[in-house]
């Protein structure tokens, strides 16, 4: 029972997964949330386990992935790639493009374990903890995860938290679960039933990139982007030793970061980098020009942001970012309630998607390091072929949901959507994580309202009388204060810390 | 036009308008509609409260696209004409899904995309396209047992 993500069948699910998913995350124009979203509509009729071992594999594999063609051709695979750019490109500008990738690769899964073990460590007291809660916390930690997704989002706020309300409107959409009328369905009984979450991911993730990629093919022609040389890819492990300080602040970041309801690994990347930038008083070479700590820090920080996002997940039911939104739904589709019952009845699972993750480290680990040279050619493919074959694999992924054709018209439409949001600049990330927090935020906050039978200064009575709940409004007042943004927090500590220095 | 120093800044600042316009009209709307479900007005559990929260933050978001400058970080793409007819494209696969059926209308987007796309010689996108649909259809039929209509 315990040792079940050792079956043959597991382990090669998670190799394939591993290897799949750094293919789709070195692609610029693939997404590791499509990837998994796409899996989840596919492995419907497997078994609850083999399907996860599966997806578990391509999110290690994506978001390591990422590196590869931020380091050989400058453009992020991922949006938690970006930061491996400032770096990475100019390592392999130098021909250091092997030791470049040889570094990310054990960064990523020495990021990766440290991730797993504060899984292992912090998920278990957090599902007890969390036993405790009531709707009101859970109404205060969805909202959290709102409003972090667009504090946090980079670029405009405003238009993250309009992607954000706009997910969470169409996470309302169907019957309402307590009086049973309909909201925002139109008198149309196609909508009593709400939107299918993977529908919409797949076109805001998919679709929407083929058209925007379309367009950009036809304006400028295919860019071939000009790839770095490699040469030995053998990292040497002295350089792990050197810059075990980077990577511990960096993996702490990056769990801090995941276990976040709302903020995922872009965000983690970005922060390890900035805060390598200031605390590394002699990198190996300036900030920009190829220092090696600046990809150990985001390769390390991303990776470890993967455990902290499921923690969240696990122990609440609380997305920790996008992927982990997808994956909630992938255990609702199988008649499961992720949720702290869901870690006390279910244990073996909790240990079974550990224990699959850090097989999916391991094999990140040798694949990362082995096939380097044919593998940038298939990043290199020719877009004009790859993105068509995408919308198909959309449609047919969409279809497969629930057999249902509604779906796939419901995918295309946020294709559409999501291109002309990435126009605008309006992140899609926020939308999907609204979608999903969403409905979660208004379903506890009326069960909050019930329990206090509608009296609201009780209700904010009760919000700073019990401990638990005093704890998260105060963090989530603290998302909407302007200076008290993470990286203002960071800030504070790091002022702190040099006036004691100082001192 | 040459007089002015730069002729994409009032676009931008017109484009920002019409978003931010655009958002708060959805906000409105969303406010009316929640307004109408059960007991809106006296019961603070209504299920229409959470809806005319999130419009109170939508018309919020408004006013602030509405003053801010597009900032330079931004990437101030312009709407392609060969995105939106690409975006047709896409429609008209998932319209003909039904009168043609999951085979036929995959073979005839694929052969089109990469004709229009100029992706590959006309032989050699008849084969990709048959080839791709072949697999497609026979992996979800077996590995992931969904039938296709």
């Amino acid at each position: 029972m315990l040792g079940e993500f050792l079956s043959p069948l597991n382990v090669a699910l998670s190799a394939l997964g591993v290897a799949a998913g750094i293919l789709v995350g070195a692609t610029p124009g693939l997404s590791v949330t499509m990837a998994v979203a796409l899996l989840a509509s596919m492995t419907y009729s497997w078994d609850t386990k083999t399907a996860l071992a599966l997806m578990l594999g391509v999110y290690a594999g994506g978001v390591y992935g990422g590196s590869r063609s931020s380091i050989l051709i400058n453009i992020p695979g991922t949006p938690s790639a970006l930061a491996t750019t400032f770096d990475g490109h100019p390592m392999a500008m130098r021909g250091e493009a092997g030791l470049a990738i040889g570094v990310a690769t054990v960064q990523s899964v020495v990021g990766g374990f440290i991730g797993l073990l504060a899984l292992i460590l912090a998920a278990p007291p957090i599902s007890e903890l969390a036993l405790k809660f009531a709707p009101r916390d859970y109404f205060l930690l969805a909202a959290m995860g709102l409003s972090l997704t667009g504090r946090l989002a980079g670029g405009s706020m405003a238009k993250s938290m309009v992607g954000a309300a706009v997910g969470v409107l169409v996470g309302l959409i169907g019957m309402d679960p307590i009086t049973g009328e309909g909201r925002f369905t139109f008198g149309q009984p196609v909508l009593i039933n709400g939107v299918h979450f993977i529908a919409a991911v797949i076109g805001l993730f998919g679709a929407s990139e083929v058209i925007y990629q379309i367009g950009r093919i036809v304006r400028s022609g295919v860019p071939q982007a000009r790839i770095a040389e490699v040469g030995g890819v053998l990292p040497g492990f002295r350089y792990f030793f050197k810059y075990l300080p980077v990577t511990i602040r960096a993996s702490v970041i990056g769990v801090i970061v995941g276990a976040l309801p709302g903020a995922g690994g872009d965000i983690a990347a970005l922060l390890a980098y900035a805060d390598a930038k200031r605390t590394v008083k002699k990198p190996s070479r300036p900030f920009g020009q190829g220092a090696v700590e600046g990809v150990v820090a985001p390769e390390t920080a991303n990776n470890a942001c993967i455990g902290g996002d499921m923690i969240p997940m696990l122990t609440l039911g609380i997305p920790g970012d996008a992927v982990t939104a997808v994956l909630i739904s992938v255990l609702f589709i199988h008649g499961l309630r992720p949720g702290p019952l869901l870690m006390v009845e279910q244990r073996d699972l909790f240990w079974f998607i550990a224990g699959s993750y850090g097989l999916a480290n391991i094999f990140l680990f040798f694949f990362g390091l082995m096939a380097v040279r044919p593998f940038v050619k298939v990043v290199n493919i020719n877009k004009k072929i790859l993105m068509p074959l995408i919308v198909l694999i959309s449609v047919v992924g969409t279809y497969a949901i629930q057999n249902n054709i509604y779906d796939v018209f419901w995918m295309i439409g946020f294709g559409v959507l999501g291109y002309f949001m990435k126009l605008g600049g309006y992140p899609v990330g926020p939308m999907v994580l609204g979608v999903i927090l969403g409905p979660l935020a208004d379903i506890n906050f009326r069960r909050a309202m019930l329990a206090v039978q509608g009296n609201v200064p009780l209700f904010f009575w009760e919000l700073v009388s019990h401990p638990i709940s005093l704890v998260l409004t105060v963090i989530l007042l603290s998302a909407f204060a302007p200076s008290l943004s993470i990286g203002g927090i960071v800030n504070l500590v790091r002022r702190r810390r040099i006036r004691r220095e100082v001192a | 036009m040459a007089a002015d120093p730069s002729p994409a800044a009032p676009r931008a600042k017109w484009s920002a308008r019409a978003q931010a316009a655009g958002i708060a009209a959805l906000g409105v709307f969303v406010f009316v509609r929640a307004s109408r479900f059960t007991d809106f007005w006296s019961d603070p559990g209504s299920p229409g409260v959470f809806p005319a929260l999130v419009a109170a933050v939508l018309l919020a978001c408004a006013v602030s696209i509405w003053r801010q400058e597009r900032s330079a970080d931004e990437p101030a793409e312009p709407v392609t004409g060969w995105a939106l007819l690409y975006a047709a494209l896409i429609i008209g696969y998932g319209a003909l899904l039904r009168p043609l059926g999951f085979v036929r209308s995959s073979l005839v987007f694929l052969l089109v995309s990469f004709l229009w796309l100029r992706a590959m010689p006309w032989w050699k996108s008849l084969l990709v396209a048959a080839v791709a649909t072949g697999v497609t259809f026979a992996v979800f039929r077996y590995l992931f047992v969904v039938i296709l209509p």
